[in-house]
């Protein structure tokens, strides 16, 4: 999109809300609501998308004026970083947004929680992403792999850059791919993995490309996947520890999540793939007096996942959170490694690979 | 037992000054500060009294009301210091007596050697002391600058009345005989209730400073009638010791009482003299007082209601509430021929038909008051508790009344707001009592107060024993919005008064300075303030509602300018039009809307 299309769009709900001021009106902003009420699974999108529910927020209310007051400073700091070419992150939006009101004793923002929400609201109010608006997060994560990138005028290797791999960007979008040369993608869950695969050169192995974050995969990354698999065709596998929170990683990976639900068409994985760890590796591998017990709140949180509509109705995820249930432990990657340092690397990922041992 | 009782039995046994001394506490002398109170107090009192008598008497006739002035001079008399010699020992003594100095050495006085304008020589001891009084009193011995420390301070407290006067051959009786009073055992709404007051005071300057009581009265028309009067204590007899004719008095009728007392002055404080003149003229909102205070500073609390009380009228005891005791007592002293007659007119409310029914359930129809034994007397007091009679008459009790509470507070206090409750005649041990209430809030009331009155005097010792504290900190006040210390005691801007008026109020000693806790009293007064804290509760919360509007405006318009900023940024058109825009739709009340 162009900038002066972006721009545009920046402008539009400000010129709304003129329009309501000068009518004598109370001026409102609509904001689509991101609540679980109104996030639906489209079957045919194969990913979460936001319904049609809009809220009303208005200036003179008590309770809405400071958050309308965010949503019209974000777009007018997104106008000037459009205007002008330069990025802020998150961290700089929230500290240029922090202002007394004068009279008062109230900041704008307090902190910095505000501000994303702020910033998430625009790409609701606009349409538009939180890249286009010039606004980057932290770069959290870690790729390798035989892949040359541009990245604006420099061309970077990712299987030149010694032991820490390239830092992804939170905005991928200007991201050119020069050479792409890899079969499948691995991604796991935990730095930690990610450096055991990297120093085994596993990327060069087994010709693939190896991502990881810490946690929650933000949205550089899950960008990045999803380029590589909707322009190379390259599928994901996902590797993240055997609990309800490493599930919820792939389901988030693959379908979207209600946060970003608005914007899940620029996220989602379609063809990702998790390859482990599962209930059956345990058994298989002889892992198992190194489960961990379940909590009250695993089992929580493993029963909300077993009805996702994605897994509802998908035997194979519901044999595998039957298994769980049976084991009562979870189990981190990390303890392939009491088989061996690269037991992981030489063993468990190739083997799964061959026996096509993931599930969908 | 009261004093009355004891006085009875005792004062022919022991000397006056004995039982004085003795019943110092019980007179209200026990302290130099609390005997000054006390002797304007019983004066003050007096005066209010005689004031409203004469009125009542005045209106019978048809008269026009003549509205009670009283004014109060308490003037410095006499001030001594102490020279002192080291630490502990003093060198000599100097009195202030009538604008005079006088040096007194080891009891006998000192005359001065030398005298050069405003200061004096004397010898003492062979040390050259030179007493100087310019604008300040300073002393010097041997050249040395000597602190002085004020040992006893004698004052003179006058009250003067515009009331009836009081004749020339009373007025010896009157002030100069203990037990010379017509109040005991009258069930009436009075102030003394005991009466013994005056003569105390009396005696009390008799015996601190050997001054008589001067009195100067007139009752109409001719010349006013002076008298130094004393107090023969071993003979507990009225001693003149002068008589003369006085040209000039203010009034065309009326008292004025001079005492001169050993006492101690503060000038401020829920003690003192200034704020027992203040509170009377609350709660006796249709007099008019002036207090000159030792230092010639004049205080006038005005008027505020045209309305003479009603007449307190004088009753007999109700059944309900009688104790063996007393009944006991009414009957063996009961002249009436038989127990109907007695029942009927020596009781209140009893009707010939309940004490008919009475008399003939219980077997006495033949026998004359003072002829039942303690069984018969204590079945007759149980079926009277039981019967069905009525409340006792009320227009006994003479309450200040709602509104005239409500104007009296609004002209002292000023408050934002007031509101007043008199709720109905009670009856505790048969007496009938009546308990009113106010609370006021805001305006210029800057901090909390607490006002206790009982027949029209207020109440300003032993606040923790008194029933009115105890029935306030029974409240829930935060429930209503106020605030409250630990004691549960209201806080703030809030003045709280309560005024209990009774044929006989029930002190908790013969100090008269605190109300019994009985259940009923207490009840009543929690009742009243409650039904006062509920108004005071929504005027608190309106202004609660109001305030929040105004913050929300407020709110409001300092967001304005921060919208009307980003539009015009983003938008490139002038904040002043937004602002103007936004402000239009703000005081049109277009918010909130959605």
């Amino acid at each position: 999109m162009k900038k002066d299309e972006i721009i545009k769009k920046i402008e539009e709900p400000e010129r709304e809300i003129l329009k309501q001021i000068e009518k004598n009106k109370n001026p409102y902003l609509e904001i689509p609501i991101r609540r679980l009420s109104n996030v639906q699974y489209s079957k045919e999108k194969r990913r979460v998308i936001l319904g049609k529910s809009i809220s009303k927020r208005y200036f003179f209310n008590l309770a809405h004026i400071r958050k309308f007051v965010q949503n019209v400073e974000v777009a007018k700091i997104a106008k000037e970083l459009v205007s002008v070419n330069k990025h802020l992150s998150l961290r700089e939006t929230f500290y240029k947004m922090k202002r007394t009101i004068p009279n008062t004793k109230t900041n704008i923002v307090d902190d910095q929680t505000e501000s994303n929400n702020a910033i998430e609201e625009l790409e609701l109010i606009t349409g538009l992403l939180r890249e286009q608006l010039h606004i980057n997060a932290n770069r959290s994560g870690f790729v390798a792999g035989n892949v040359i990138i541009k990245d604006h005028d420099d061309l970077i290797d990712w299987s030149k850059l010694g032991s820490g791999g390239w830092a992804v960007p939170s905005n991928v979008e200007d991201i050119e791919f020069k050479k792409v040369n890899a079969k499948f993608i691995i991604y796991v869950e935990k730095a930690a993995e990610w450096e055991r695969l990297h120093e085994d050169r596993v990327w060069k192995k087994l010709n693939c490309i190896i991502v990881a974050s810490q946690g929650q995969a933000p949205r550089g990354i899950r960008r990045l996947l999803q380029r590589l698999d909707m322009e190379y065709g390259l599928p994901v596998y996902v590797l993240t520890d055997l609990d309800p929170w490493g599930f919820y990683i792939y389901s988030v990976l693959k379908y979207g999540s209600i946060k970003l639900a608005h914007i899940s068409k620029e996220l989602v994985i379609p063809h990702a793939k998790f390859l482990g760890m599962m209930p059956k590796d345990v058994e298989k591998y002889g892992l198992k007096k190194h489960l961990i017990k379940f909590e009250d709140k695993d089992t929580k949180r493993l029963s909300e996942i077993k009805e996702y509509p994605w897994f509802k109705n998908n035997k194979k995820w519901q044999n595998l959170f039957e298994n769980l249930k049976k084991l009562k432990g979870k189990e981190e990657l990390a303890a392939l490694t009491s088989k061996g340092i690269s037991f992981i690397s030489d063993i468990y990922i190739p083997e799964k690979l061959k026996n096509e041992d993931w599930i969908e | 037992m009261s004093i009355a009782d004891e006085l009875a039995k005792k004062h022919k046994a022991i000397s006056v000054a004995e039982f004085f001394e003795k019943n110092r506490h019980l007179l209200g002398f026990d302290t130099k500060q609390k005997a000054l109170l006390t002797c304007v107090k019983e004066a003050v009192d007096n005066a209010i009294d005689a004031c409203e008598e004469y009125n009542y008497i005045n209106m019978k006739k048809g008269n026009k009301i003549e509205w009670p002035e009283i004014t109060v001079w308490v003037k410095k008399a006499e001030r001594a210091y102490a020279v002192m010699e080291n630490e502990e020992e003093e060198f000599f003594e100097l009195i202030k007596k009538e604008g005079k100095f006088q040096v007194i050495h080891k009891g006998k006085p000192i005359r001065a050697k030398k005298v050069s304008g405003n200061s004096k020589e004397y010898l003492i001891e062979d040390k050259k002391v030179v007493i100087s009084e310019n604008k300040k009193l300073d002393v010097f011995v041997d050249g040395k600058k000597k602190r002085l420390i004020e040992k006893i301070t004698k004052y003179k407290i006058v009250i003067l009345d515009n009331g009836p006067g009081i004749i020339k051959q009373q007025i010896p009786n009157i002030f100069g005989k203990m037990l010379y009073g017509s109040k005991f055992y009258r069930l009436k709404q009075s102030r003394g209730q005991q009466g013994i007051g005056i003569h105390a005071s009396v005696l009390y300057a008799q015996l601190t400073t050997g001054m008589p009581a001067k009195i100067i009265s007139k009752t109409g028309k001719g010349k006013a009638v002076g008298m130094e009067i004393m107090i023969d204590i071993s003979k507990n007899e009225p001693e003149v010791i002068s008589e003369w004719e006085e040209e000039k008095f203010p009034y065309e009728h009326g008292t004025k009482v001079e005492l001169v007392i050993e006492g101690k002055y503060v000038s401020k404080g829920e003690k003192s003299v200034y704020e027992y003149i203040r509170r009377t003229s609350i709660i006796n909102p249709h007099v008019t007082f002036t207090f000159y205070d030792p230092d010639g500073n004049k205080f006038v609390f005005k008027r505020k209601i045209n309305q003479l009380p009603k007449e307190p009228k004088e009753i007999k005891p109700h059944p309900h509430g009688l104790e063996l005791g007393i009944l006991m007592r009414m009957l063996k002293n009961s002249n009436k021929k038989n127990l109907k007659q007695f029942l009927t007119t020596e009781l209140s409310r009893v009707t010939p038909k309940v004490a008919s029914e009475i008399i003939d359930r219980l077997g006495l129809k033949n026998k004359k008051p003072n002829e039942l034994n303690r069984v018969e007397v204590e079945s007759l007091l149980k079926a009277l508790h039981k019967s069905d009679i009525k409340r006792p008459p009320t227009d006994c009790l003479s309450p200040i009344g709602e509104e005239g509470l409500k104007k009296s507070l609004t002209k002292e206090l000023k408050p934002e707001f007031i509101v007043a409750k008199t709720r109905r005649p009670e009856v505790y041990r048969g007496m009938p009592f009546q308990v009113e209430t106010a609370i006021a809030y805001g305006g210029e009331i800057k901090s909390p107060e607490i006002m206790r009155f009982a027949n029209r005097i207020p109440l300003q010792y032993d606040a923790s024993s008194c029933a009115i504290t105890k029935a306030i900190q029974s409240i829930d006040w935060r429930r209503y919005g106020v605030d409250t210390s630990g004691s549960g005691t209201p806080q703030g801007p809030i003045v709280i008064v309560v005024h209990i008026v009774s044929v006989w109020v029930p002190y908790t000693s013969e100090g008269k300075t605190a109300i019994a806790s009985y259940p009923i009293i207490l009840k009543e007064i929690k009742l009243s303030l409650q039904e006062c804290a509920r108004s005071l509760y929504r005027f608190l919360a309106g202004k609660r509602r109001a305030a929040d509007a105004k913050k929300r405006i407020n709110l409001f318009e300092n967001y304005i300018p921060i919208l009307a900023e980003d539009l015009s940024e983003i938008l490139g058109i002038k904040k002043e039009r937004i602002v103007k825009d936004l402000e239009k739709i703000l005081k049109g009340g277009r918010v909130e809307e959605g």
